[in-house]
């Protein structure tokens, strides 16, 4: 036992000393590290088919390398080394590093050289109208290999493997899901005096019509678990002899829509509660236009707000807690931004500057909020604290003839990064997303069609 | 006569009770059936009328401990080293007078810069003389024990050491955004030569993440050689080193 106690003293006496002289060692806090952009180098796809087939195959290589090329940039984590300034000729060396292929395989130092801190290398070869693709990346300075994966669908799930891939890379290198398999669903001018819903991949490609009212369909809005849309359109009721904006739901999973809401007068800007099982809407009738919850029934109605003296309550949207419902209103005179709980109650201004401002979309940490504000003379995205506290501005851009352009309907990406936007400073309403620093913005479509109100979807795979 | 009396009275009766119903409903209504609560608006409102302009560039944020001085120390070497030539212009400068003008321009722009650098070099000698006539006199005059101590005037020369080393450390210190943002967290130890040459880089916590260690190592190589120790810390950083936190 007493032996035991000396060792004891022993040690605490050893421990004493090493954590004190660790105590008088100077200590320096470096702080927080500047962000930068990692140098990538996106190797093009070397072609593993029979040769024979090379010149038939290489454009889909090459359509493949321009989506995962797309992806990645506009995720701006990586600034990308040109393919010219490669100082080893990747077309004569495997995929794998000399250690693994002592023959064939490439050499980390010619990469490190030009300041790669990221490589991905990869290949691919069709047999029978299937794309089967090969990828890694490595991470240059430790000579690691972070991700090996292999890839293999229809040659017409070119673009959902390339969008996989990318996933993948968002996935190893962040532990965070990338935004590449989500979709956007939008109102989309289909002629002068109609609107359609559309579903697109995030990129703009691959557009499926949803809606064929032939009328006017607009406000689509995602349910949270990715398997319902709710959308307006202007439909004729043949006993009113008038059209009225009824409230619609259409299920993904069954392919079936049903009417919710359809009430005389404006049944619009659907969204769901963080559940699923619940939607909150407008529903304008003379002289007032409020808030209300009902299920996808549409007979549990309940009111949430009333007024005050007839002013309108538009917009609606819940916070990803399902506390709280951020929403505008003309209350105070000029619209502006408000929440309030569930039940309808605690009611608190959020935005108190610009002279309008409207459509808010909450961040998916519900810590911030985007809105459009409208301010010397156009609509531009903002954000805001939860709180109602450091609004910032995200987007500035002019039209053609140097006046400043709209910027309107924002939406989160599922990931917090990005913010969906449409604007027209094109002279069409085209999509745009921009960084929440507004440091980045990209265009994701190029046509001549206007698009409004698009939202971006949850997760999807 | 009592006719009219009669019809007077009932007709007050009548008034009377008619009144108390109006009172009766009205009170009712306002305690059980409560209309709208009014409005209260403020009779001056103020609103913030414009919104904010867009930021492109984000202001960067305050350095944690910003200190001036070893800053200063700092940039004056690096910018003698980056023009050694300048050393070499310095004896020709009355001789660029008789040039052309064309070249007598370019000359004393050259002139300008390496009389600049000479100013900035002589200045720096000065004040390395001072300090370490200062260091001398302070030594006389002090009974400080050298050691492992940081007190007093040794304590200043650690500070103002370790202020040089991470100002140069902080600026290769970068990490693409998400590590940057991951709340991560790396001490490292480190032993330094008289020559600021780092002998010995261990951690002594680790992050967790493997590619943020590299680039605290990264860093660090980038960082080297460091500035050298002050001459009465050297067998200090050399054995006993300091630690560096990738941030706190």
């Amino acid at each position: 036992m007493q032996y035991k106690v000396i060792i004891a003293i022993f040690i605490c006496s050893i421990m004493s000393t090493v954590s004190a002289e660790a105590k008088e060692r100077p200590y320096i806090n470096i702080g927080k590290a500047e962000v930068k952009q990692s140098p990538m180098a996106l190797v093009p796809l070397i072609y593993l088919g029979t040769p024979a087939l090379a010149s038939k195959h290489l454009a889909y290589g090459k359509r493949f390398y321009d989506i995962i090329l797309k992806d990645l940039t506009i995720s701006s984590y990586f600034s990308f080394i040109a393919p010219e300034a490669f100082v080893e000729d990747y077309r004569n060396r495997s995929l794998t590093p000399k250690a693994n292929d002592p023959r064939k395989g490439f050499d980390f130092g010619s990469w490190k050289q030009i300041g790669a801190e990221f490589m991905i290398r990869s290949g691919f070869k069709i047999n029978q109208n299937q794309f089967q693709y090969e990828a890694y990346l490595y991470h240059v300075p430790q000579r690691k290999l972070i991700l090996g994966k292999a890839y293999s669908g229809s040659i017409n799930d070119l673009r959902t493997i390339a969008h996989k891939f990318s996933n993948d890379i968002m996935k190893s290198l962040t532990g965070r899901n990338g935004f590449f398999m989500t979709k956007f669903v939008v109102s989309r001018g289909t002629n002068k005096s109609e609107k359609e819903i559309f579903v697109m991949d995030w990129d703009g490609a691959n557009q499926q019509q949803v809606s064929k009212h032939r009328t006017i369909s607009q406000s689509p809005a995602w349910s949270p678990n990715g398997r319902y849309i709710t959308y307006t359109s202007f439909l004729y009721h043949k006993k009113m002899k008038t059209r009225n904006a009824d409230l619609f739901l259409y299920d993904f999973e069954k392919n079936k829509r049903w009417l919710i809401s359809y009430q005389k007068g404006i049944n619009s800007g659907g969204t769901f509660t963080p559940d699923s099982k619940e939607i909150l809407l407008r529903i304008s009738k003379v002289g007032a236009s409020d808030l209300y919850k009902t299920d996808f029934s549409g007979k549990r109605l309940t009111q949430l707000t009333n007024g005050p003296r007839g002013a309108m309550n538009v917009e609606p949207a819940v916070s990803p807690d399902g506390k709280t419902v951020a929403f505008s209103s003309d209350r105070s005179g000029k619209p502006m931004i408000y929440t309030m709980d569930m039940s309808g109650k605690k009611v608190k201004r959020l935005t108190f500057a610009g002279v309008y401002n409207s459509s808010p979309a909450w961040s998916p940490d519900g810590k911030r909020l985007a809105f459009a504000g409208f301010d010397k003379g156009h609509f531009d995205i903002f954000t805001v604290d939860a709180n109602g506290k450091n609004i910032k501005r995200l987007t500035t851009a002019r039209k053609r003839d140097g006046r400043l352009a709209n910027n309107e309907y924002p939406s989160f990406s599922p990931d917090g990064r990005f913010i969906l936007f449409s604007s027209d400073r094109t002279g069409r309403y085209q999509l745009y997303i921009v960084s929440i620093d507004g440091k980045y913005e990209h265009r994701l479509t190029f046509d001549n069609k206007d698009y409004y109100k698009p939202q971006w979807s949850p997760y999807l795979n | 006569m009592s006719k009219p009396k009669d019809s007077f009275r009932y007709f007050i009766y009548l008034s009377v009770g008619f009144h108390a119903v109006v009172f009766l409903f009205l009170t009712v209504k306002v305690l059980f059936f409560p209309d709208q609560a009014p409005e209260h608006r403020q009779s001056v409102r103020i609103d913030v009328v414009a919104l904010p302009e867009k930021v492109t560039e984000p202001p960067k944020p305050p350095a944690a401990t910003p200190k001036p001085a070893p800053k200063l120390e700092k940039a004056k070497p690096k910018e003698v080293k980056k023009k050694p030539v300048a050393k070499k212009a310095k004896p020709k400068k009355p001789k660029a007078k008789l040039k052309a003008p064309a070249e007598n321009k370019k000359k004393r722009v050259k002139d300008d810069q390496s009389s600049a650098i000479a100013r900035l070099k002589a200045l720096q000698k000065l004040k390395s003389k001072n300090t370490n006539k200062t260091k001398e006199i302070e030594y006389k005059g002090n009974a400080i024990s050298k050691g492992n101590s940081l007190q007093g005037l040794e304590k200043l020369h650690h500070n103002s050491y370790l202020d040089e080393v991470e100002t140069q450390v902080r600026t290769h210190w970068n990490l693409p955004e998400w590590l940057a943002n991951g709340n991560l967290k790396a001490r490292v130890l480190l032993l330094v030569r008289k020559n600021g040459v780092i002998s010995e880089k261990s951690f002594v916590v680790k992050s967790g993440n493997d590619l943020f260690d590299q680039y605290v190592i990264d860093t660090l190589e980038k960082s080297s050689p460091l500035p050298p120790p002050p001459s009465n810390l050297v067998d200090f950083y050399s054995t006993t080193g300091f630690e560096i936190g990738f941030p706190e």
